[in-house]
């Protein structure tokens, strides 16, 4: 039988790292907590022995109150004849060791694997690793020796049981005290000035015109529509023609355009948590933003929804928690990315003198109901635990790594979906229903849209043309603006219509790039959930306003009504889901003996409740 | 005795217990346990985090935490 080895450790210990090493792997890797959230496992031939290399969750003690805690405990529980990998940091190991005797209490083979020698040398503590393996009885290796044969040999190594051990005097840890740059980052004034200057940077140096991400955004998307496209002018056929130039070649250039930037804020990300910059933040920014029920690392993507709200929502991946990813992606649409800017200078030319200080206004109202959305979503965070990384010079081989493997995801998950979708598009708005290539206006889109054009009947813009440029924003928002000028040139209604579809366009769905996005980190049925439920709104909202500023009242007030019913209705439901979440929380608690059954949990549940219960975690066999 | 927000910053002190009984695991492996020394490091600019460092790690804990941690100068 292949032998199977675990990899267990504190979180943060490079679990990870290691792991990567011994399996050739990709496994992602970065400074702070839980980047491990489930087993991955890997055939692999280590020390010339083929076994299977399991990477854990991070795990501090057999008790430990996570999902990610228990999971690696009952993980390890559950294979008793496999062989076990402790890997600790060198300033950690007197922690390591307790969560050592508890696992290995059964007798089992195991060895310890000490990381990030390096740093711990430099700021002054010292270790003997001859001291400690006789003192703990089994192998102890730095990760930088030769750990593929040490595992290969344990693998035919005898069973062995780590004893609670006293290792004073093998082991003489850092000085205590914060570090200069830590003062520095740490001070409320300075900290925050510098973390507030550090967030612009990346956001000028990603999403401006003329740095370096716009800049690659334009050439890739000058590649493929300008150049490419001057080839492909020269087919015959007009049906392939519009397939290559307007079809795939304007498709690929507006996904792969999105590459640039995508890259250049990964990278900005994972420098700033390998670099332990991240968790000084999230500990800056802890008292300020967890009223509002969000982290300091929240913020970073929340910021760079001002750029690109798809972009933004791959950078909510690892957030401290799902729930929180959650309210964020559902934050982010709000915050008006850099490619509604031309519809609201289109739109705001008819309703404000100053253009400008008119799509000012809109972007503050958008922060407005962002704030409004945190506020209202918030939940209560478990108050921070958090150990605080060290300050490190990020490792270039693992930067790059976990970089292409996010381009890489970004390519297979999100650039399909949304390409696929853009050619169905294509097919749409430039073949009338008997597949003859024709004008706009009498596309199968525009057919579509001629019933939707009563959707904006209400605010005095009965026109099937608007219903096409709001639903062309779903491809991209700028294309609004595009479509508006193609039809009429100047937005032709009212201030007040062209207000009120302005917040229809600053609250409505994202684009279809933010929507896959979402699909790739929260599933595609709440994606599409979270689109219909922001476009809806968005409609009501759309209404409101324009009730509001002409000012019939008869209309208004049933409306506002109407809208504060349908609120509270929604805060009811999600209140109720939110009990039911922390009783089964408990429940799950109960069955593992984490907490005493108190009456109130005692009496009849609801079938919901049962139905929900009862596909609670699975038992883990003898207990 | 007092709780660990009342340490003054650079104060050095001994836990006599730790309240917070759900987190009692986690903070014993990051070094907060009865009996284990500790330094406050830096109390955040509003009071909110408390920045410790034991013997095993430098945490930070959120004010409901430290509040629950009982400590004697040491």
């Amino acid at each position: 039988m292949l032998g199977v080895v675990l990899l267990v450790g504190n979180p943060n210990a490079g679990k990870s790292t290691l792991f990567n090493r011994l399996a050739h792997g990709h496994a992602h890797v970065g400074n702070w907590h839980g980047v491990t959230v489930d087993a991955l496992e890997k055939q692999a031939v280590i020390g010339g022995r083929p076994c299977t290399l399991v990477d854990l969750p991070g795990i501090y003690t057999t008790e430990g109150r996570s999902m990610e805690e228990k999971f690696a405990a009952r993980y390890v529980a559950e294979r008793p004849s496999a062989a076990i990998v402790f890997v600790a940091e060198c300033a950690g190991l007197s922690r390591t060791v307790p969560l050592m005797h508890a696992l290995t209490a059964g007798r089992r083979k195991c060895m310890l694997v000490l990381t990030k020698r390096r740093r711990f040398e430099r700021e002054g503590g010292r270790l003997d690793p001859d001291g400690l393996r006789r003192c703990l009885g089994i192998p102890v290796l730095f990760a930088e020796d030769d750990v593929a044969s040490a595992v290969g040999k344990l693998l035919d190594g005898p069973l062995r049981e780590v004893p609670l051990a006293d290792m004073g005097g093998l082991v003489s840890l850092p000085s205590e005290q914060l570090g200069r740059f830590d003062r520095f980052l740490l001070n409320g004034f300075f900290g925050l000035f510098f973390f507030v200057a550090l967030l612009l940077a990346v956001f000028f140096v990603t999403f401006f015109s003329g740095m370096p991400g716009d800049l690659l955004k334009t050439l890739v998307e000058e590649f493929f529509t300008v150049t490419l496209a001057g080839y492909a002018a020269a087919i015959p056929s007009p049906v392939v023609r519009s397939l290559v130039s307007d079809g795939i070649l304007m498709s690929l250039g507006s996904v792969l355009s999105f590459l640039p930037q995508i890259a250049l804020l990964h990278f900005f990300l994972i420098v700033l948590e390998e670099s332990g910059l991240m968790s000084r933040l999230a500990v800056l920014t802890d008292g300020l933003l967890s009223r509002i029920g969000l982290s300091g690392r929240a913020v970073f993507s929340l910021l760079m929804g001002f750029g690109c709200t798809a972009v933004a929502v791959t950078t909510t991946k690892g957030l401290d928690d799902k729930r929180m990813q959650r309210r964020v992606i559902l934050c982010l649409p709000y915050l008006s990315c850099s490619a509604k800017l031309p519809v609201y200078l289109t739109l705001s030319a008819s309703f404000f003198e100053n253009a400008f200080a008119a799509a000012l206004l809109l972007y503050g109202a958008g922060v407005w109901l962002a704030l409004i959305a945190a506020l209202y979503l918030k939940e209560k965070t478990p108050p921070l635990v958090m150990e605080l990384a060290p300050l490190q010079f990020p490792a270039p081989l693992f930067t790059l790594k976990s970089l292409l493997f996010q381009i890489k995801q970004f390519i297979i998950k999100v650039a399909t979906v949304v390409l696929a979708f853009f050619l169905f598009s294509w097919l749409l708005s430039s073949f009338d229903p008997s597949f003859a290539l024709c004008t706009v206006e009498n596309s199968m889109l525009a057919r579509i849209c001629r019933p939707l054009g009563c959707l904006f009947a209400p605010v005095g813009m009965g026109d099937w043309r608007i219903a096409y440029a709001a639903i062309s924003g779903l491809i991209a928002k700028e294309n609004v603006a595009g479509a508006i000028a193609m039809f009429y040139g100047a937005f032709p209604y009212p201030p007040a219509s062209a207000f009120a579809f302005s917040v229809f366009m600053l609250t409505c769905s994202p684009c279809v790039s933010a929507i896959a996005a979402t699909a790739r980190e929260l599933g595609a049925g709440r994606a599409l959930l979270y689109a219909a439920a922001q476009t809806l709104s968005a409609l009501l909202a759309c209404y409101l306003v324009y009730f509001l500023l002409t000012g019939s009242v008869a209309v208004t007030l049933p409306a506002l009504l109407f809208c504060f019913t349908a609120f509270y209705g929604i805060h009811e439901k999600v209140h109720r889901h939110d009990r039911h979440h922390a009783q089964r929380i408990y429940r799950d608690r109960l069955r593992t003996g984490g907490a005493r059954a108190s009456r109130a949990l005692k009496g009849p549940r609801s079938a919901r409740q049962r139905r929900k219960g009862g596909r609670g975690l699975p038992l883990a066999p003898g207990r | 005795m007092m709780n660990l927000c009342e340490l003054s910053c650079g104060q050095r002190a001994r836990v006599l217990s730790v309240r917070a009984e759900t987190l009692i695991g986690r903070l014993s492996a990051l070094g907060v346990y009865p009996g284990a020394r500790l330094t406050l490091l830096k109390r955040s600019p509003l009071g909110h985090t408390y920045l410790i460092a034991s013997e095993a790690s430098r945490v930070a804990l959120a004010r409901e935490i430290a509040r629950e941690i009982e400590v004697c100068s040491a």
